[in-house]
């Protein structure tokens, strides 16, 4: 049986935890240790959804960065969904985020997107407002994540999936 | 001095010889529908396991998913399941596509020591600022503390010096 794949981006700014995410979602780690990403890293998961066939989200770890430079979007070709993600404690973060978003559209006009807003962890260190992701959750699916404890990460992914499915 | 002017044998032999060296590449030809054919190159340099095809080519095909297989692609720093850095290339052929790796492990290691070194800076920078605003949030409510104590340290005074007053004259 072939398992339709499809094509996510993750996308933010360095240090916001895009790798750990991953590491947490594919092989249930979490190191402390930042290391900083080059180029890309390539991961799959199998969701499984209820009452229909499982379904392959080839994951991309695509290098932090504030902007997308001519790399990045070559990156981002032939992606079905992009997963943004900021880290709870720098509110610069979230700017970076959205502003990927909007340089992404021309190149991705429909593809899915969800925002994750990271270190769930640290949550009384945050300078994201509830006020502001209250607002953003009128425009897209917003997560708050925690690639330590693992706290909304799968929830982030399955959304997805779902929507990818149907 | 003519650019068109072919390089001597020797040194296009030697330059060959050592960009193949240096590069370690990897080729993996495949028919339209991702069928191994041949192998060129040390696949163990990459770890990536040939007799597997289930396990060894789906990492590379995942490379190219969604994208056409009828054209040249390029997909540079793509780090592998080993933790290798390579450009991986697609190459249209007649008969199918040829995915060539060369090793980039060398690049990315002094990319990533650059990289590192300032998105470190740059996160410490952000604590810096956070801390030394909650410094000055302190140091205000520290003021505003002061400013009431000397407040009601002058009324006091002004109290005891009317009483005090007011004892001596009864």
């Amino acid at each position: 049986m072939t398992v339709q794949a499809h094509k996510v981006c993750m996308l933010g700014d360095f240090g916001v935890g895009k790798t750990s995410l991953v590491a947490r979602l594919v092989r249930s780690t979490f190191s402390e240790k930042y290391l900083t990403t080059i180029g890309v890293k390539v991961d799959s998961k199998e969701v499984a959804l209820p009452g229909r066939e499982p379904l392959k989200l080839v994951i991309w770890d695509i290098a932090g960065r504030s902007a997308l430079d001519a790399l990045g979007m070559h990156y981002l070709r032939g992606a079905a969904a992009l997963l943004l993600v900021a880290d709870g404690m720098r509110e610069g973060s979230l700017s970076s985020a959205l502003n990927l978003l909007m340089q992404s559209r021309s190149l991705l006009p429909d593809a899915l997107v969800a925002l994750a807003v990271n270190k769930l962890d640290l949550v009384e260190r945050w300078e994201v407002a509830p006020a502001t992701l209250a607002e953003l959750r009128r425009s897209l699916p917003v997560f708050e994540t925690s690639a330590l404890s693992g706290d909304g990460v799968e929830a982030a992914f399955a959304d997805f999936a779902a929507r990818l499915a149907s | 001095m003519s650019t068109a002017m072919p390089l001597p044998p020797a040194v296009e032999n030697y330059l060959r010889k050592i960009l193949i060296e240096r590069a370690h590449p990897l080729l993996l030809s495949f028919d339209a529908g991702w069928h191994l054919q041949s192998t060129q190159g040390d696949a163990g340099f990459y770890a990536i396991d040939i007799t597997d095809p289930e396990r060894g080519v789906r990492e590379l095909q995942d490379l190219f998913i969604w994208l056409p297989l009828d054209s040249d692609q390029d997909i540079p720093f793509v780090e592998l399941a080993s933790g290798r850095s390579a450009h991986v290339h697609l190459i249209v052929d007649d008969s199918g596509f040829h995915v060539l790796l060369l090793d980039a492990e060398e690049a990315r290691t002094r990319e990533r020591t650059q990289q590192q070194l300032g998105n470190e800076v740059a996160l410490a920078d952000h604590q810096k600022s956070k801390a030394i605003g909650k410094l000055k949030d302190i140091r205000s409510e520290l003021e505003r503390q002061r400013e009431n104590l000397e407040e009601a340290n002058a009324l006091k005074n002004a109290l005891i010096a009317t009483l005090s007053h007011e004892f001596r004259t009864p």
